[in-house]
């Protein structure tokens, strides 16, 4: 049975000898002698909607902050790799957990691509050294995602420091975090150029300047901490400066191409998770005398969620390797990751609990873990936070035309055969750190990852989807207004896009031998599937 | 843009809606406020059954012979829609469930078991329906409690799991394994009434937690040897699995009709959300794509009303006709109902993901949507039972059956004849017979080729090992009678599928639905369907085909 290979398959793989083994081993070992990451405790913990305070505390003193840092600075030597893992790790065994505690790498991602060298080495001792949690202040009250339209303000002292006042709300760990990153309007002429980060360490402030906001009721991840801070007359060091003033939007955004594609990582082990409790579930279920597995539409559901773990896998892979190798393309790959990887993950997500049924509704209790059903609720702010879906979409259909022209030019050079791709997985595999400094706000050179689906008479799914690639990258050439991409149309072209980029991942992993050409035809032709799923012109298609 | 407003008054809507009040103020004990506390504490409203009572609510289960005031079931489904639109919660524990439970008795019952149980419904009181096995879900003849002779009466042991109202009802119909043989002739319904429900040898199982729906009352019951009366049997012993799948076709109607509710509310809401919340300088109502998941999700939901509404109304209309149109909505309608509701979910972003305000009710409404779709029946189950009922339109020289008419106009359709219910359908489809004759979208071109696909696979593929191939055509299929409903209120006129863009783009919509592929609507359609959502909104009317006027 292709299910059952598959749920043997589909188990985190953590590499020898890495941070994320030596967590995953620890947190395995505390769970089997009835510590707080036991099955048990992070239900009731969820229940109470507590912060997972003593899980941190372990994870500090088990060295986990050096996931955080870059390896340069003396953090994991696997760097964003091991980062991944980490994240990858510890979501598999609660989602809560994962966001909490790693909102640190977040917070402080800004200093890692704008900061000074100082300014990087304390903030890497602070983490590492007195396990400092970093937190990331964008967003304040009513103003969704529009960064540029935040409000709060930083004004320039004749001495140099900085005087900080306004609100940041919804943030992750306001209310925990000693150190703040925030996008403030340092001038007053409008738009992104009167903007900078400044880095705020609550042991430079006194206790008036810093006022914690209560923690948001959320619907998942219900122990985080979702709080808020405001800041009235809070003086800051002259240092406090993230990078030049007037960079603050610039740094955020490449920040976020850096973050967007780690929280890749929460949909991955969301995905993994429910695939391995419901496939067990289905292989023990009797059910009209047969075993719910071997039914063909249980085994479709099953083998459809392995096939759709191998495309985000092999994406958040090639992203990886990116963010080494191609930095200056990662504002299209990381958008295309963090849009595809939450959106495939959460159709096998619903598909799945449909098999699962009552039981995956259910919280904890004699039936249930409650494991399925909290997993499932916390899932969906993955494709919320960090930039929304729609964000990541509208920051790709703007880079159709450079993306569509970059691949036709590639492609008129002659069929690549991927070699010149192959250090993408190269990078990954030696855990190549990633070249925050490369980062650019758009790709001149598009994604050259695609051009591994440049063939249409190749044969299998592969041949399809480079045929599908080429429709929606000419549907995008032909996007010529702002309003013609700021309609649905082209929003769905980027939706075809993220299937066809993580596709391409796994057919040039199939090359180089990461995977076996079976096992990468059937993530193929979902692909493949999924993508003619979403068709250019409704008229037509219907 | 401006609709009439449907003059045809359905009894104990307009009654349910003035005991609910005004769903946005703060202090009203029934607003989405009180409720969304009371549901995060795991309960009703307090005060919220007894009014609805007042309102008349049980008295709509029941119909006008048997003491209550039911007469088609699309009227029943828009009275328990109105409580949908308040609180799912309520509506399927103070509604749906009671009427699963009457199904069976108004079904199977006697004249005496009929009049008691319609009496108790009609005052108020909670029926539970206990056919639910953990073990065995959806496999109804490996259900386990057993039921053994003992004098004049019964003795049952085995346990019932995760059933609503079970610790908390007047009765409760229970099936029961009759004979050790396996196969459909080897269980029978038990009615428990109070006395036996008292019995110390009936506990009822410790509560059961889940992530929504969170004020139904979910428990069950572990019957230890009790004693039940000979006259405790409904129907004939050992045609219980005959029975059942006779009043299913009733509950595969209510239930997702009923929840459509749901996405009526979440709809609303939010339209009021985005048109308050300022985004790149406009408000984020302006931008196209939020315009496309709003109109979107309302033609989902004008066509889901649609399905519903002529399945509804061939309950009483063509009631032999039932099985497979029943089947078909139970398969579809939760399918387009939470893509709709997860849709605007994602819309509405952090605001979904936060637990105050309006975000705590879309977050509640998101996950009481989910056991739509696999409570009750799961989608496959439907889809499964589907596949002989196609297999037998399938024939090339299969009857073309008459579609009446009533099916899709606003005519009162009658009370429903339960003793006119089949088991197994005669063939022909009265909906997709509609669309198979329609060139639209390429409706006639979809229906011939499912046919021919059914014809090709045979018999061996209609059973519980079906390929996925075979449940793929027989969603399509789904579709194709909800494109056969829509077009025959669109010709019917008077509900806005009668308006050449929405008629157009609702086939074009299950069109993709059939393939399960998503596009955008066309401009047009959208900016059209737009502005007679917002229009509906601002005049506090409901969203389904027939503006009711609401203050949910």
């Amino acid at each position: 049975m292709t299910a059952v290979t598959a749920v043997t398959e589909m188990t985190a793989a953590t590499r020898p000898g890495s941070l994320a083994e030596s967590l995953a081993d620890r947190i395995a070992a505390d769970a089997a002698t009835g510590g707080p990451f036991g099955p048990d405790a992070t239900a009731a913990r969820d229940e109470a909607e507590r912060f997972p305070d003593d899980e941190v505390r372990l994870l500090d003193a088990w060295g986990g902050p050096a996931a955080f840092v870059p390896a340069r600075l003396g953090g994991a030597p696997g760097d964003v790799h091991d980062l991944f893992d980490v994240v990858r790790v510890l979501a598999e065994h609660d989602l809560t957990l994962a966001v909490g505690y790693c909102k640190t790498y977040l917070g402080a991602a800004p200093v890692w691509v704008a900061g000074g060298p100082e300014q990087q080495a304390q903030v890497a001792r602070l983490v590492m050294v007195e396990h400092a949690v970093a937190s990331w202040g964008l967003t304040e009250p009513g103003r969704g995602s529009d960064l540029a339209a935040g409000t709060t303000r930083a004004r320039r002292r004749p001495d140099g420091a900085w005087v900080l006042d306004g609100t940041k709300w919804p943030v992750n760990n306001a209310s925990r975090g000693r150190l703040l990153t925030v996008l403030a309007r340092t001038a007053d002429r409008p738009g992104p150029a009167g903007t900078s980060v400044l880095l705020v360490d609550g042991a430079d402030i006194g206790p008036g300047g810093r006022t914690p906001l209560p923690k948001a009721r959320t619907h998942g991840i219900r122990g985080a901490d979702i709080s808020g801070v405001r800041f009235s007359e809070a003086v800051l060091p002259a240092g406090a400066l993230v990078g030049q003033e007037g960079t603050g939007l610039r740094t955020t955004l490449l920040a976020l191409q850096f973050t967007r594609m780690v929280t890749a990582a929460l949909s991955v082990a969301a995905l993994t998770s429910a695939h391995r409790v419901v496939g067990e579930f289905a292989h023990a279920r009797e059910l009209h005398g047969t075993r719910l597995a071997r039914l063909p539409h249980a085994a479709r559901v099953l083998a459809d969620a392995a096939a759709a773990l191998d495309l985000v896998v092999s994406g958040c892979r090639t992203a990886l390797g990116t963010s080494a190798t191609r930095p200056a393309e990662l504002s299209v790959v990381s958008a295309l990751v963090k849009a595809g990887v939450p959106t495939l993950a959460q159709r096998h997500l619903t598909a799945l609990a449909q098999l699962y049924g009552a039981r995956g509704y259910l919280a904890p209790g004699p039936v249930s873990d409650g494991r399925f059903a909290r997993l499932e609720r916390d899932h969906r702010i993955v494709a919320i936070f960090d930039g929304s879906t729609a964000v990541n979409r509208a920051g790709v259909v703007a880079q159709l035309p450079v993306v569509a022209a970059r691949h036709a030019a590639r492609h008129a050079a002659g069929p690549a055969a991927g070699g010149d791709l192959l250090d993408l997985l190269a990078a990954a595999r030696d855990r190549r750190p990633a070249d925050y400094g490369g980062a650019t706000l758009l790709s001149r050179d598009g994604c050259t990852l695609l051009g591994v689906l440049t063939d249409p008479s190749a044969p299998g799914a592969a041949g399809v989807l480079a045929g599908a690639l080429s429709a929606t990258l000419e549907a995008g050439r032909a996007l010529r207004t702002v309003a013609d991409r700021q309609e649905p149309a082209a929003v769905q072209l980027v939706a075809r896009l993220e299937l066809l980029y993580l596709a391409a991942a796994v057919e040039l992993r199939r090359r180089a031998g990461e995977l076996a050409d079976d096992r990468a035809e059937r993530a193929l032709s979902l692909a493949a599937r999924q993508v003619q799923a979403l068709p250019l012109d409704a008229e037509v298609a219907a | 843009m401006t609709e009439l407003v449907d003059a045809r008054p359905v009894d104990g809507l307009a009654a349910v809606e003035a005991v609910l009040g005004d769903a946005t103020d703060l202090g009203n004990p029934f607003g989405h406020a009180a409720i969304g506390t009371h549901d995060d504490a795991g309960r009703l409203a307090p005060g919220l059954p007894q009014a609805l009572t007042v309102a008349g609510l049980g008295a709509a289960l029941v119909p006008e012979a048997h003491g209550g005031r039911l007469r088609g079931l699309d009227g029943l489904v828009r009275v328990l829609r109105a409580v949908d639109r308040r609180d799912p919660a309520a509506a399927l524990a103070l509604g749906v469930t009671p009427f699963m439970a009457w199904a069976n008795v108004w079904v199977a019952g006697d004249a005496g078991q009929r009049d008691a149980v319609g009496r108790l419904l009609a005052a108020g009181e909670r029926a539970a329906c206990a056919y639910h096995e953990l073990d065995h879900g959806n496999d109804l003849t490996a259900n386990a409690l057993t039921a053994r002779p003992d004098g004049d009466g019964w003795v049952l042991t085995g346990r019932k799991e995760v059933i609503s109202n079970a610790d908390f009802c007047a009765a409760a119909v229970v099936f029961a394994r009759t004979e050790a043989r396996p196969g459909p002739r080897s269980h029978s319904l038990f009615l428990l009434d109070a006395a036996v429900l008292g019995d110390p040898r009936a506990r009822t199982l410790p509560r059961y937690r889940t992530a929504g729906m969170r004020g139904v009352r979910l428990t069950g019951l572990d019957l230890d040897g009790c004693p039940v009366p000979g006259d405790a049997v409904l129907g004939t012993p050992g045609r219980a699995t005959e029975t059942a799948l006779r009043c299913f076709q009733l509950s595969r109607v209510v239930l997702p009709g009923a929840t459509l509710g749901l996405l009526d509310t979440m709809l609303r809401l939010a339209v009021t959300a985005l048109r308050g919340r300022s985004l790149y300088g406009g408000t984020a109502l302006d931008l196209p794509a939020t315009r496309e998941v709003l109109a979107a999700a309302f033609l989902d939901l004008l066509v889901a009303d649609a399905h519903v509404r002529a399945v509804a109304r061939a309950a009483s209309a063509a009631p032999e006709h039932l099985g497979p149109l029943a089947s078909g909505v139970k398969a579809l309608v939760p399918e387009i109902l939470v893509g709709a509701v997860d849709r605007l979910g994602l819309l509405l972003g952090s605001q979904f993901f936060l637990r105050d305000g309006t975000g705590a009710t879309v977050q509640k409404l998101v996950r009481d949507a989910r056991p739509t779709s696999f409570g009750h029946a799961s989608q496959v189950t439907c889809l499964v039972s589907l596949l002989p009922h196609l297999l037998r339109c399938a024939r090339p020289d299969g009857p073309a059956p008459t579609v009446p008419a009533v099916l899709f106009d606003a005519t009162d359709v009658g009370p429903v004849d339960v003793s006119r219910l089949r088991v197994a359908a005669p063939a022909g489809d009265l909906l997709a017979a509609r669309a198979a004759g329609e060139p639209a979208a390429g409706w006639d071109a979809r229906v011939a080729a499912l046919a021919a696909d059914v014809r090709a696979r045979g018999l061996a593929d209609t059973r519980v090992d079906a390929s996925a191939a075979a449940l793929d055509a027989a969603h399509a299929w789904t579709c194709a009678q909800a494109a056969g409903a829509c077009l025959g209120l669109s010709d019917a006129g008077r509900t806005p599928l009668a308006d050449p863009l929405v008629r157009a783009a609702a086939l074009t919509r299950l069109a993709l639905q059939a393939r399960r592929h998503e596009a955008p609507l066309t401009r047009a359609a959208r900016e059209h369907l737009l502005d007679l959502l917002l229009a509906r909104v601002e005049g506090r009317l409901t969203l389904d085909l027939d503006p009711d006027p609401t203050l949910a």
